[in-house]
């Protein structure tokens, strides 16, 4: 029996990879239509995951639903101040069906300090693959936002660090999580060593992405 | 400006093109993205554990059902053990020698910021119909020299070159520290230590011995050769560190202590195992791979069963079996809570509800190196963040004045204004 949660993300997913479709450097070009589209898109990917909310079937809160909240909440406010660019929506949206496809219905929030770090942390990922799509394309802007994903980061990889000491005595801890925490800090950090340019972008969209999935791994 | 002729052959020193290529930006984003994804590969393959033989034979037999035909070739290319595969090897190495090449880059700049120079082919520039006068009064805290007559030279924390180079001293500390770390230090991950019986300590010369109260603390005493070396009370988060080695908490696991008494209350002998001694008291423990215990009590001529059942992934609740040996009949099947006594035919059996420690032994003096690195690095990186060196070139000429910046992020037209 298909939920309603499937029955919306399938539609969602549709309309995303039809976006996709339409090509990726189209993008910018989009008329208004197309992006209330999106919109709508994203808007049914949410309501979906908080209907797993409503009726959650081990009564807790889905990390998915938490991680996408933050990350879009946060993305969102940040990109009311700029010129949005759909081809952040478009990434974030891949994302969130990659991940709600993948870890959908799963696990509930852990309540540790950890998760919630990255999680803070995981904020600052869609202005920051904001930045580095317009670092990419040549824009002129300072991704101002790399030293602050670079300080939640930071943070983060310091608590796991912290945490996984006091556990067993390793300052790297073993689980995916922490995996994709130290992929997020390692880029991020080289991003603040390198100039203007594409490997920088790089580098900052590879942390941004990296984080979200430390979050959802946690 | 005069054509060069055509056939003007333009040699380049192939040293400076190596360690042109091996400084970029590009080199360095290309490895660190590599390691993001290698880090990704072992977020997302279950890696081998190491150190604990149940936990590898569950994933043997978990990744073998999972991937099938797969597993030789992922195992082969070491994707099962990413950390300590070739090829992660192999990227930390270059990474190690771009972040050398960068830090003597570094270095010279940092000595090229103290001298007087004029702007290098790489910076970028503008000419705007303004006095020179005019743009310095728009900048804040930059120190203002004059190069030569028509001259300015402006720099902006002339002294952040020392951020860039703390982060990549700092980085190849912390690469060391990996290395050393190969060398120098041992771990044993899940030691099972059962409560006041000396463990050894595989491949080394110590044992542990461990004494678990009520409140879950673990008075541990490390010896050597027979000889207490170390001893204190550790708890989860709360570790014992010594020069011999550290021990962790890593999980507190339920234990049970049998003892037994007949209808004339004498105490009962108990056995584990045919070939077992008989003994007046028998201890228990149960993991993750061991759920159930059996014993026999030859005297009363039964057989008991104790299983841990799980209760909401938790093991919570055990149930008791006792079975009559002559004619294999259940006298009894009842759930049991720590601390209680059974009694099956006025046998008495009385089960002590205890813990025993799952702990973590670690030396790893290599750790202080990577920590050190980690804290030089972070410092560097943050000072990186917020503290960009720059210098601006101000000179003047007839109708205005010509811009010059290192900085590439800097937006010369919005420092002159309006014009472009």
């Amino acid at each position: 029996m298909i939920s309603i949660a499937q029955v919306l993300m399938g539609i969602a997913s549709g309309v995303l990879l039809a976006g996709a479709g339409s090509g990726f450097f189209r993008a910018q070009q989009w008329p208004p239509t197309s992006r209330a589209i999106i919109a709508s898109a994203f808007l049914l990917i949410l309501i979906a995951q908080f209907i797993e909310i409503f009726r959650p079937p081990s009564g807790h809160i889905s990390r998915v639903a938490l991680v996408a909240l933050v990350s879009v909440g946060a993305g969102l406010a940040y990109l009311r101040y700029r010129d949005i660019s759909p081809v952040t929506p478009f990434a974030t949206g891949l994302l969130l069906v990659y991940a709600t496809l993948e870890y959908g219905g799963g696990p509930s929030v852990p309540r540790d300090i950890v998760f919630f770090t990255a999680l803070a942390a995981s904020a600052a990922s869609l202005p920051a693959i904001e930045a580095a799509t317009r670092e990419w394309r040549g824009g002129i802007d300072v991704p101002r936002i790399a030293p602050l994903l670079w300080i939640g980061l930071s943070f983060s990889i310091g608590v796991t660090a912290i945490t996984a000491w006091l556990d067993g005595g390793a300052l790297f801890a073993s689980s995916p999580g922490a995996a994709w925490l130290l992929a997020a800090w390692i880029t991020s950090s080289g991003s603040l060593l390198m100039k203007r340019g594409r490997p920088r972008a790089t580098c900052i969209a590879v942390a941004a992405v990296s984080i979200v999935f430390g979050a959802l791994s946690l | 400006m005069t054509a060069s002729p055509a056939n003007t052959i333009i040699r380049r020193d192939p040293w400076q093109s190596l360690w042109r290529f091996v400084a970029q930006d590009r080199l360095l984003a290309s490895e660190l993205t590599g390691l993001a994804m290698l880090l990704a590969l072992a977020a997302t393959l279950p890696q081998a554990p190491h150190g604990d033989a149940a936990a590898y034979s569950r994933w043997l037999s978990d990744t073998q059902s999972r991937f099938g035909s797969l597993t030789t070739v992922l195992t082969t290319l070491g994707l099962f053990d990413i950390v300590h595969s070739i090829l992660f090897r192999a990227v930390a190495g270059l990474l190690g020698l771009t972040l050398v090449a960068r830090l003597i880059d570094r270095l010279v700049e940092f000595r090229a910021a103290s001298r007087l120079a004029d702007p290098p082919d790489t910076a970028h520039a503008l000419s705007v119909e303004r006095p020179p006068a005019e743009i310095v009064r728009k900048l804040r805290g930059y120190r203002v020299r004059q190069l030569d007559a028509p001259t300015l030279l402006l720099d902006r924390f002339p002294r952040a070159h020392l951020g860039s180079i703390a982060a990549y001293t700092g980085a190849l500390i912390v690469l060391i520290g990996l290395a050393l770390s190969t060398m120098t230090d041992w771990r044993v991950d899940r030691l099972n230590a059962l409560p006041d019986i000396p463990t050894p300590i595989l491949n080394t010369p110590y044992t542990l011995t461990s004494r678990i109260d009520a409140a879950g603390q673990i008075d541990v005493t490390l010896a050597q050769a027979g000889a207490p070396i170390a001893q204190g009370v550790i708890a989860p988060g709360r570790p014992l560190i010594t020069r011999a080695a550290s021990v962790f908490v890593r999980e507190l696991l339920p234990a049970l202590r049998v003892k037994a008494h007949g209808i004339g209350g004498q105490p009962l002998k108990l056995q584990n195992s045919a070939q077992s001694t008989p003994t007046d008291e028998l201890l228990f423990t149960f993991d993750e791979n061991r759920r159930e215990a059996f014993f026999a009590a030859p005297d009363a001529q039964m057989a008991v069963r104790v299983s841990l059942e799980e209760v909401n992934g938790e093991p919570r609740a055990y149930t008791v079996s006792i079975v009559s040996i002559p004619d294999a009949e259940t006298i009894l099947t009842a759930p049991l809570a720590p601390g209680q006594v059974i009694d099956a035919n006025g046998n008495r059996f009385q089960f002590i509800g205890e813990s025993h420690a799952v702990l973590a032994v670690v030396y790893a003096p290599s750790q202080i190196v990577t920590l050190g690195g980690l804290i030089v690095s972070i410092v560097g990186l943050a000072s990186t963040a917020f503290y960009r060196p720059r210098r601006i070139w101000l000179i003047t000429q007839e109708a205005g004045t010509r811009l010059a910046c290192d900085d590439p992020d800097f937006d010369l037209a919005r420092l002159a204004g309006a014009e472009r």
